[in-house]
Parts: structure tokens; C-alpha cells; sequence
């Protein structure tokens, strides 16, 4: 017989036990390489999904707001490219808002008329006839300045032709978000044409990557609508950018108005020199003092100017044409009052008036030779009479004469007078521009090469960009390791214990060894191939038992557990390397468990088996006791701190694993004076093996402990406390597909959009967007640059943000913490960096977080600092809306804008949506702790087959002098399962302290099942012990 | 089946102190067995003070009517040596009485080893733990003490105390004895002596 066959044989005897150990490596190993497994999982479909929504576009040229000439892709250097005009829109079916992505593209088998969309899109769309595509009215001039027309939407009537499938490019995305967008293609002439901005496009994919020196190449001042020509220089946005102005100084600029009135100063007896009234909103008293006026011309174009015939004007100065001079009866020196419409935020408009004097009269034809001072505003310019404007100004038609008519029939938008430019700058400048024209003092070709590509076309890598996020999102090895640290616990106890059980019962074999002259490193090298050759033959199973794990972990993810990431399609993706790592993690954690037990087995196969006699002095649990108590009072009265409640809570651990201490080393001393009872004894019996008792307390506690703190911090989510705070009392969250441009705060603007029938209590907090990656938990990418709301941050207090001042120079966001910590992997102080009006990788300063909440997942920045980075966007597009009445006014909401595309969800549907994602991820945890802690209980299982093993002895005994056999039974159970149910109250207890914070909170739902499932715990645990005994000590 | 006892009479009158001797495996142990109620013999039948034995009663009997003392005395190792002694106590009741602890310490006192009360048995001498182990046999005063080779672990100067000890008992207390034992000493303590040979007794 040699070594091996020694071996075989041993393990042959106690297979019992190696089958204990061979399911405990098994069980470890499958939870550590399904964890490593789910990690490649969801990061291997993340870059896969990058894949899939980006094709083969290498970089991205995006003209941001405005719009590039579809010529430019004539060039060679973008032949590999495809223009698109890509625009946010819905469908609106049943009466569900769709919002989709509209791609208009150019493709020669999608005629106009016809539509594809995507699959995720296609599985949304009921039926797959004719549909109503709503966009926002773009046109060249942007919906946010005074002059455009009053319809903010148009739409398409579509037929559905055709899917693009992945392969096809069909969902492609241009932020990092893994769920897959919803996206409809249209023909890219017909979209230009709804939405008049033909031959235009906005977005660039090419195929190979492109720098700017490379664009710098291509590009002309034409590609992005400006018209260049010697002298002079116009824009197809009309408003000529202020970077430009600058960029081209000197200059003389040019900025064309439709001014309220011209009238000649000391005709009118009221006027005033600023009045503030919202649009729609002249007063009664004004329109008929205007009206009254004979000497006064009623919107007229006028336009301002830095020089006039060479000369600079004065900010006083006033040029009228003849036909102006005539109307006003005003003369060279006469003053002629002038009054505007001026925009303050969200079209709130003022009327100012301003006092000029006649410098000049200049024949009106000097004014209509000259093309610059003429500007084509969106509804105002080519129709036939001033009664046919489409304007969203509030003009009121009753004040034009036919006069007014005639003049329009025969000169259109001529101005009728100049002014100096530097008096108006300030009122006629706006977000988009600070001139609708430009007389060039350069030549233009000098003019040109001060023009740059990069102030009109930002270029962006987006793979390298989509695979960093996806690389780098969230850890989802990380998270599921830690979600199942107490199977792995659970596991290692589960293999520590058959061992130590076998060694025990083979104590006798062990000091043989040593006495045949074995040395005690022979030994354990020979218990150490017997031992670690079961687990050896064990770990590949484990390591297929992890991917079996991972596969249902997945399968669990994209069914009960959607809610965590709120994502399909996961796919198990499995790297040989990591099935390695984890095979060799779970082999090192074994050997370290198997040589600690060994060393300790033989150390102690020397010495006498009976435990030596506790030490526990009660000072020391006495001085927890009072520090924890203190501790809870003090924190419970002041501080309210759910750190130090957490904290509180295991401390109650330790003292009361400090208190069993000095309880059990108190029996074991305990003596017998004047006599004795069972209690005494089974204590006695329990003392005797202390380490081990030990040893369950503080698994089981502290296992208890943490996860019934997680299951009772999980928050009642329908918990009307939870839901104010994360809501700040607003009850409707509203998502406005196209940018409102109003106050609806204000009565006359609720009168405009048809919203009187809302009531008086209606409140809305409006907010500015800037979209960028979803930074909420239902994004598993790592977030650079999270979306931006702006708002005024006084109005943020009820949603527990208080504004901080860190840094004057930069602007300032704050987000959430839950965002801030797992999706951007960032802390206050850092700096974001966005592209911006002021120039890309303009640096936002985290200034501060606020409590998760209705705005999760979003950067909150003052609506000051919004307006200066992004003054461009300045419609509202999300509001959240307080009411008596909140389903009234939702479904009023929904109905008078319907133009508008207002997606009206309650704030608790919105609360819920995030708080899914949580309570998922709690409930994930919750179910592999509780497994954890069953498979705790199972490993203490053999702890009592170890035990009663060891007191077969004591029962015979017991039996001889005459002890019933229910009554050994009794005192069997007593002794196995006093300390494991004093465990499980101890960290019971402890975990309700540790959520004293939110006891309330927590819900009586909770708490009874939280109670219910400890009850359970305890009811196995006993029912198992009662088992075990009955079947092992047969009499 | 193995035919380990046959057709086997043995009469022990009331304060006798019987020695049974015999080679290994003759079966002195299972006769010591169905003597203290742990074996139930498949023919024939038991009587102890006079009454039957029967299977309903067989913890009761062990406990207020027989004594056993073990060759490894059986000691619980957690318990001092009072508890030891007064663990038989706790077959029926939940927690022992003063007069109970009295006659507890009036047996260590009979036994000589007063001093041991609160001694972990752990650390008491093979003599010691043999002493203590008669104490726990007679602590709920039996009508019948048996004794498996009680001095077989001792030396020659200990088994001579503990056959002395054993002697004490019988005579002072009037305990019928019963005692398996390869020991002369014993054997001479014993009144008589039987030996068992294939299943039968002989004197």
C-alpha cells in the first residue's frame, strides 16, 4: 500500500465529509466566478452595445444648434460620411407620447412619405400602418428669440415601410446609454422641407476618423449658413453669433427690429419711458392711447446701426426715411419716441420707449438699396399684407392702418428709420446673435481665414468615448460579489466545518501519527493532498456551477430583477482569463482555510480536547454597554445621524458578544454551594466549547445584523413621507418633447395656450435642459457629463438643496449623491467639462449634492450660469407642477399643449421608476444574504452533528444514570441553540437600531415581514437541531 | 446469533458484595449491562428488590435504584466534581436541593476527598476520579451499585484503597455490590466470587 492508495482509502472512509466539502467549494467558487462572470457580462454588452449604435462611425461632426449645408459632403475627405438631420420628436398613438429619434437621412430607397424604424421602436408601435410624426417647428431662426411664429410644432404623416435592423445601424445612439433608443428614419429632404430648413443637415457620421485641421481644409463660412460676401456678411440663423462679431471687429454691424411704435415726441401725453407686460398681455388703457395717435407709425421695421454714410450715429440719433419723416410730420431735431417689445426670460416681455432726435430724412429708396438693413424674419418677411404675420409676438392688428398696408405692399421689411446701434445693443441683442448684419472693413478672404470650423462644427470621437463608459461603468463583479459575501461566507463556513469535524473525530489517528514517529509536518502534508485533493477535483465543477450561476443571474436580470437596470438582452459573455482568476481565488481561499485548520487540528491534537477556561471581565462589556447606550440616546436626541444609528447598532453586537463572553466564562467558574440545576448545566456544557459557540454567535449575529438592517432600511416607497421629501410636494413631473418658450405661471399666458381651466393653486417650476448622458442609476455606462437642468436654486430648497458659493469664477452644479458616487464615480469638488457656448470643455464645477430624489440622475445648475453656457436653449422643457387638483390639471396639460409633446407623469410614477432600481438591488441582496445566512445556519448544522458527535459519550452516560430520553433531547437542543438564537436576536436588535433614524420610514410592511422572516430563521434553525438530535442519538 | 449468557442464575442478596470474574469476552459486562438496565435480556427475567424489571420503568430504575461505576469513570469534563456528583439529580428535576448538596458532601467526606468539591475533574488523579465516580453512584442512595472494573486504569497501591473504599460502602452503607473485576484485591474485598465461563456462572 502506498501514499495514494493510503489517500484513496481515507477518502473513501470519510466521504460524508469530503462531500460536505466538495459542495462548500463548489458553492464558493460558483458565487466568486459567477460574480467575475456577470462583470464581463454587462460589461461585454456594453461595449457590444456601443457597437451596435455607433456602426461604423468612427467620428461625429455636430453643428449643436445650428445646421451645416448638406454640400459640404461633397468633399473628398467625407465620402465615407452620411448626413443626417437628426431631431427629437413623438408619435403620438392611443394616447401615448412615443418620443422618438428622427433621423432623416439620405437614402434612395426611402422615399418621402415613407419611414423605418427600429425594432425596439417596432415592438412599441401598435400595428405597423400609417403614423403622425410631431417635431418642434425649428426652422433657421431659433424658437427662443422674438421673431418666430407662433407654432412651435409641425408634423409628417408617415407610413412604416421598413425596420433597420442593428446590423442596418438601426439603433444607433449618440449618448452612452446601453437601453436601446427608439428610433424612427425618414427621407432627409421631405424632414427639411416640414420643418423648413432644406439642404440642411446638423450631424456628420463618417466612417474614418477626421480632426479639425483636416475640416479646416473643407469648411467654408457657407458650409454653416453664412453668407460671406465682399463687404458684408449675413446668416441664415439671422442672428449673427456674438463670437463671430468679434472674431470679424472692426465692423459695422447691423441689427434690423420690429419696433411697437415710432411716434413723434410731445404728440403723445402718457407716455412713459418702460412698462413691463407679458406677451399677449397690452393693456387695454395702452392700446387705445395708441390708437388714438394720428402722428404715430405702428410696427415698423427699423433697423440699428453703427455708421451711417460713413459717420458714427450718436444714442440719440434717429434717421427717417421720407415716408416715416412725412407720416410723423417730424423734421430734422424733432424727437420721435420709439418703443420696443424687449425679452426677458421665457418671453416675458417688457415694452421700453426711448426718446431719440431727428439727425436726418434720407429718401426711403437709400434704405431699400441697401440689403443689409433689411433681414428676413421667420412669418413676418414675404407676405402680402402685415394682417398675415405669424408672429409670437403679441401685435395687435386693430392698430395697423391701411397706410400701414400700403406701405408693406410696396417695401415689405424696409426700415423705416436707422438708429444708433450702440443705444439698442443691449435691449435688440439676444442669446443667438448681437446682429442680423456685418459691413466688413477686411477683405474677404482675410474675413474667412479669421472664420474657424471649430466655432460652428464640434467633432467627437464617440467609440472611444462609448468604450470608456461602458469599460468603465458600473461594476457589476464588484456589486454582485458583495451581494453574495455571505453565500461565500456561507461557503468557506460550510467547508471550514465538515474539516474540522473530520479532524476531530480522527483527533486519536493524529496523535497516532505522531507517536509512530510521524513529524508533524509529515502529517499535515499528508492531511493536506487528501484534503486538497477533493477540493481540487471540486473547483471546476464550481467554476461551471459560476457560469451556471452568472446564466441565471442574467436570466433573473432581464426577468423578476428588470428593475435594477431596466435593460433586455444581456448576454453572458465568458472569458477564459477570468474563469482562471477565479478558479485560482477560490483554490487560495481554500488552501488558507485547509492549512489553518490543519495547523490548529494538530496543534491541538497535543493538548487536552477541553477547552481553556474563558476569560471575560464585565468592565469591558459594562464600558460598551454605557458607550453604546450613550451613543444611541445622544444620537437619537440630537444628532439623528444614520451613520452613527449603523454604527450604534454594532456595537450592540460586540457588547453583547462581549456579554455572552463574560456570561459563559461566569457558568464555567460558576460553583455549586448550596446547589444546582439544569440551566447551570447546559451553560457548563456550552462554556466547555466556548471558541466554537463563539464562533456562531458572531457569523450569525453579524449576518443577521447585516442583512436585516439592509431589509429594514428598505424604504416603504409608496411611504407618503419618502415621497415629499423626494418630490418637494409636486405631484405631476412633465417632459416637454418641445421647448416651452412662456412663463406658465402667468395668467395671460395660461389664457395664450387655452390653460384658464387650470386651477388657481396650479404651480409649475420650470426648468431649462441641456441633454446630455443619463446619469441615473438606470444607466450602467460611467457618466462624463450628466444632463443639466437649470432653475433658480431658491426654488430648490424643499428638495434639500442648499446652494454654496465655492468658486465665483466657475459655474457651479450639483447632482445627487447616489449619481455622483456609482454612475460618474466622482465627489465633490471635481470638475466636469462641457462643450458650451463659451467654447468646448468649458469646466462646471461640482459644487455640492443633494438627497436622491425626483431629479436623480440630472447636474441642477442656477438658471444664470444655465443661460451663460447654453444660452441657445432657453425653452423650458421639463416642469414640475403643484395643484389642488393634480389630475385635472395633467389631463388639461396634456390636452391644450399637445403641440408640445408634454409627457405628464405623476412625480410618485418617476419616484418609483428609480427607487425600482434600489429596491431591486435590496431585494437581490436580501435574497443571496438570506441564502447566505441559510447555508450559515446549514454550516452550524454540522457544527451540531460535530457536537453531538463528541458527546455520544455524555449521552450514554446520561442515559446510564437514569436521564429520560426526552428529557437528554431537551438538554441536547438547549445547549446547541442558546447561543445561535441569542445570535440571531442580538443582530435582530442590532439592525433595528441601526435604522432608528427611519424606523417610520421603514413601514410596517417591512418591519412584520423582517419580524416574519426571523421567525423563520429561527424555526429552522430549531426545527433542523431537533432533527439532527432525534436522528443521531438513537437510543 | 451469539449465545453470550446461558441459561444464567444469579442470586445477590441484599447488602451482599458480589465479584464476577471471568476472561475477556466471556460476557461480564453484558451481565453487567442487564444489571444496570442498559441490556434487556431476550429469555428469562430480572428481579430487583424483589420486583420485576420491566422496559416502562428502565430510567427510573437506573436512576433512584442502581449505581454504576465505569473502568474510565465517565466524568462529564465541564463539570466540577459536586456537579459530577450531583448530576443523577437532574434525571427528574430541574435543580437540586440543599440537602441534597449536604449528602453530596457527606459522600465526598465518606470518600475522603472533601477537598475536591469544586475541583475540575480534569485534574483529579485516576484514583481521584474513581472516588468521585462512587459518589455519583450513590448520591440517590441505590439499592444496587455495580462496578466495571473500577480499578483497572489504577495501580496496585490505588486499587487497593478503591477495593478498601468499596468494602467501606458496602459494609457502612449497606449497598449490595456487584463488581466485574480481573483485580484479587477485589476480589478479596468481595464476600463472593463467581466466575463466568461460556456464558455460565460458577462460584
Amino acid at each position: 500500500m502506498n501514499r495514494q492508495d493510503y489517500i484513496k482509502q481515507s477518502r473513501r472512509h470519510y466521504r460524508s465529509y469530503y462531500r460536505l466539502v466538495s459542495v462548500a467549494v463548489i458553492l464558493m467558487m460558483a458565487v466568486l466566478t459567477g460574480s467575475l462572470l456577470l462583470g464581463d457580462s454587462v460589461r461585454g454588452t456594453l461595449v457590444q452595445r456601443v457597437e451596435e449604435r455607433l456602426g461604423r462611425t468612427e467620428s461625429i461632426l455636430t453643428s449643436g444648434t445650428g445646421f451645416m449645408d448638406e454640400r459640404i459632403l461633397q468633399n473628398d475627405l467625407l465620402e465615407e460620411s452620411e448626413g443626417v438631420l437628426l431631431v427629437d420628436g413623438y408619435i403620438s398613438q392611443s394616447n401615448k407620447l412615443i418620443p422618438v429619434y428622427v433621423w432623416g437621412i439620405d437614402n434612395d430607397s426611402l422615399p418621402e412619405g415613407n419611414a423605418w424604424v427600429n425594432d425596439p421602436l417596432s415592438a412599441r408601435l401598435e400595428g405597423s400602418g400609417d403614423i403622425v410624426l410631431h417635431l418642434p417647428s425649428h426652422n433657421m431662426v431659433p424658437s427662443g428669440s422674438l421673431f418666430v411664429t407662433q407654432s412651435y410644432s409641425t408634423q409628417m404623416r408617415l407610413r412604416v415601410t421598413g425596420h433597420r435592423s442593428v446590423q442596418q445601424g438601426g439603433n444607433i445612439l449618440l449618448k452612452n446609454e446601453q437601453t436601446l433608443p427608439l428610433n424612427i428614419f425618414v427621407n432627409r429632404a421631405s424632414l427639411g422641407e416640414v420643418m423648413e430648413i432644406e439642404h440642411k443637415i446638423n450631424l456628420i457620421l463618417s466612417a474614418t476618423p477626421i480632426t479639425y485641421d483636416q475640416l479646416g481644409t473643407i469648411w467654408t463660412p457657407s458650409h454653416s449658413g453664412i453668407c460671406l460676401n465682399d463687404s458684408s456678411l449675413t446668416y441664415e440663423g439671422i442672428f449673427i453669433p456674438s463670437a463671430i462679431v468679434d472674431t470679424l471687429a472692426p465692423c459695422s454691424r447691423y441689427f434690423s427690429y420690429l419696433v411697437n411704435d415710432l411716434s413723434l415726441s410731445g404728440a403723445r401725453t402718457d407716455s412713459v419711458e418702460e412698462s413691463s407686460l407679458s406677451s399677449g398681455a397690452r393693456t387695454d388703457s395702452a392700446k387705445e392711447s395708441s390708437s388714438s395717435l394720428s402722428s404715430s407709425l405702428p410696427y415698423s421695421f427699423v433697423t440699428a446701426v453703427d455708421e451711417w454714410r460713413g459717420e458714427a450715429l450718436s444714442k440719440r440719433d434717429i434717421i427717417l426715411s421720407d415716408y416715416a419723416a412725412q407720416s410723423l410730420q417730424a423734421n430734422v431735431g424733432d424727437s420721435i419716441s420709439m418703443s420696443y417689445f424687449l425679452a426677458k426670460d421665457l418671453k416675458n416681455l417688457e415694452t421700453k420707449e426711448c426718446r431719440l432726435c431727428v439727425r436726418q430724412i434720407v429718401p426711403l429708396e437709400e434704405f431699400k438699396n441697401d440689403s443689409l438693413l433689411i433681414a428676413d424674419f421667420p412669418g413676418l418677411s414675404h407676405v402680402e399684407k402685415c394682417t398675415d404675420w405669424d408672429s409670437d409676438l403679441p401685435i395687435d392688428m386693430d392698430r395697423i392702418r391701411k397706410t400701414d398696408e400700403d406701405y408693406w405692399y410696396q417695401h415689405q421689411q424696409t426700415p423705416k428709420a436707422i438708429v444708433a446701434y450702440s443705444a439698442i445693443r443691449g435691449d435688440w441683442s439676444n442669446a443667438f446673435g448681437s446682429a442680423t448684419a456685418l459691413r466688413l472693413t477686411a477683405d474677404r478672404r482675410e474675413a474667412e481665414s479669421r472664420l474657424s470650423c471649430q466655432s460652428f462644427i464640434t467633432i467627437i470621437s464617440p467609440r472611444a468615448e462609448g468604450l470608456f463608459a461602458a469599460n468603465n461603468g458600473t461594476d457589476f463583479a464588484g456589486l454582485f460579489m458583495a451581494l453574495g459575501f455571505f453565500i461565500i461566507v456561507g461557503g468557506i463556513l460550510l467547508m471550514l466545518n465538515p474539516i474540522a469535524e473530520m479532524l476531530h473525530e480522527r483527533s486519536t489517528e493524529l496523535a497516532l501519527y505522531q507517536q509512530v514517529g510521524y513529524t508533524r509536518k509529515r502529517v499535515l502534508r499528508q492531511l493536506f493532498r487528501e484534503t486538497f485533493g477533493t477540493m481540487l477535483i471540486a473547483s471546476p465543477l464550481g467554476v461551471l456551477a459560476g457560469v451556471l450561476y452568472s446564466g441565471i443571474t442574467l436570466w433573473l436580470l432581464a426577468g423578476v430583477w428588470s428593475g435594477a437596470t431596466h435593460t433586455e438582452g444581456f448576454a453572458l459573455h465568458i472569458h477564459a482569463a477570468t474563469l482562471l482568476v477565479s478558479w485560482a481565488i477560490g483554490i487560495a481561499i481554500a488552501i488558507a482555510t485547509l492549512y489553518y485548520l490543519l495547523r490548529k487540528s494538530l496543534r491541538e491534537s497535543d493538548k487536552p480536547r477541553l477547552s481553556k477556561p474563558m476569560s471575560g471581565s464585565i468592565s469591558p462589556a459594562l464600558v460598551v454597554l454605557l458607550l453604546t447606550l450613550a451613543l444611541f440616546a445622544y444620537n437619537l436626541c440630537c444628532l439623528h445621524s444614520m451613520i452613527l444609528f449603523i454604527v450604534c447598532g454594532m456595537m450592540w453586537i460586540v457588547c453583547f458578544g462581549m456579554w455572552l463572553r463574560v456570561w459563559l466564562a461566569r457558568r464555567q467558574q460558576a460553583h455549586t454551594p448550596d446547589g444546582w440545576n439544569k440551566a447551570q448545566m447546559v451553560w457548563q456544557t456550552v462554556c466547555a466549547s466556548h471558541r466554537r459557540h463563539m464562533l456562531a454567535y458572531w457569523t450569525l449575529a453579524l449576518g443577521v445584523f447585516t442583512v436585516f438592517a439592509v431589509g429594514l432600511n428598505r424604504p416603504d416607497f409608496n411611504g407618503k413621507e419618502l415621497v415629499e421629501q423626494s418630490t418637494g410636494s409636486y405631484q405631476l413631473y412633465v417632459d416637454c418633447r418641445v421647448p416651452i418658450q412662456y412663463d406658465l405661471n402667468h395668467p395671460d399666458v395660461r389664457r395664450k395656450l387655452l390653460l384658464s381651466g387650470l386651477p388657481d393653486s396650479t404651480h409649475f417650476l420650470p426648468f431649462l435642459r441641456h441633454v446630455q448622458d443619463e446619469a441615473s442609476c438606470l444607466n450602467l455606462n460611467r457618466v462624463s457629463t450628466p444632463t443639466v437642468l437649470g432653475v433658480s436654486l431658491d426654488e430648490m430648497q424643499p428638495f434639500g438643496l442648499t446652494p454654496t458659493s465655492p468658486s465665483p469664477s466657475l459655474p457651479c452644479v450639483y447632482i445627487d449623491q447616489e449619481s455622483l458616487t456609482w454612475s460618474m464615480m466622482k465627489s465633490v469638488g471635481d470638475t466636469l467639462y462641457y462643450d458650451t457656448q463659451q467654447g468646448p470643455h468649458t469646466p462646471v464645477l461640482i459644487a455640492g449634492t443633494y438627497p436622491t430624489g425626483i431629479f436623480h440622475g440630472n447636474a441642477i445648475m442656477s438658471d444664470a450660469d444655465f443661460r451663460s453656457l447654453w444660452p441657445k436653449e432657453s425653452g423650458v422643457e421639463v416642469l414640475l407642477v403643484k395643484s389642488s387638483r393634480p389630475d385635472e390639471a395633467a389631463e388639461l396639460l396634456s390636452t391644450a399643449m399637445s403641440q408640445y409633446g408634454l409627457d405628464v407623469q405623476t412625480t410618485q410614477q418617476r419616484i418609483k421608476m428609480f427607487f425600482e432600481v434600489t429596491d431591486t438591488y435590496l431585494v437581490i441582496f436580501l435574497t443571496l444574504g438570506a441564502l447566505g445566512i441559510l447555508l450559515g445556519i446549514f454550516s452550524l448544522f454540522v457544527i451540531v452533528r460535530k457536537n453531538l458527535t463528541a458527546s455520544q459519550q455524555a449521552i450514554m452516560l446520561y442515559r446510564q444514570l437514569g436521564y429520560r430520553e426526552a428529557v437528554i433531547r431537551s438538554l441536547l437542543v438547549r445547549e446547541n441553540l442558546l447561543v445561535p438564537l441569542y445570535a440571531m436576536l442580538t443582530g435582530a436588535i442590532g439592525s433595528v437600531i441601526s435604522i432608528s433614524a427611519n424606523v417610520a420610514g421603514a413601514g410596517i410592511h417591512t418591519i412584520l415581514l423582517a419580524a416574519a422572516c426571523l421567525l423563520l430563521l429561527c424555526a429552522t434553525l430549531y426545527a433542523g437541531v431537533h432533527l439532527l438530535i432525534r436522528k443521531n442519538i438513537k437510543p | 446469533m451469539l449465545t453470550v449468557l446461558d441459561d444464567l442464575t444469579l442470586d445477590v442478596a441484599k447488602g451482599e458484595f458480589v465479584a464476577v470474574r471471568g476472561e475477556s469476552g466471556a460476557g461480564k459486562t453484558t451481565l453487567l449491562n442487564i444489571l444496570g438496565t442498559m441490556l434487556s435480556p431476550d429469555r428469562g427475567s430480572y428481579h430487583l428488590d424483589g420486583q420485576l424489571v420491566t422496559p416502562d420503568k428502565l430510567s427510573e430504575i437506573r436512576n433512584k435504584k442502581v449505581g454504576m461505576v465505569f473502568q474510565d469513570h465517565r466524568l462529564m469534563p465541564q463539570f466540577t466534581v459536586m456537579q459530577n456528583i450531583l448530576l443523577p439529580l437532574l434525571a427528574e428535576k430541574d435543580a437540586t436541593t440543599f440537602d441534597e448538596v449536604q449528602r453530596a458532601e457527606r459522600l465526598l467526606a465518606f470518600m475522603d476527598i472533601a477537598d475536591l468539591r469544586e475541583s475540575m475533574v480534569t485534574t483529579l488523579s485516576g484514583g481521584e476520579k474513581t472516588r468521585v465516580a462512587i459518589c455519583r453512584a450513590l448520591i440517590n442512595q441505590p439499592s444496587l451499585l455495580l462496578a466495571d472494573e473500577p480499578t483497572g486504569q489504577l495501580d496496585a497501591r490505588n486499587a487497593r484503597i478503591i477495593a478498601e473504599l468499596f468494602g467501606k460502602v458496602n459494609r457502612e452503607l449497606q449497598t449490595t455490590i456487584v463488581m466485574v473485576t480481573h483485580s484479587e484485591e477485589m476480589t478479596k474485598a468481595a464476600q463472593k466470587t463467581y466466575v463466568l465461563e461460556n456464558g455460565k456462572l460458577r462460584v
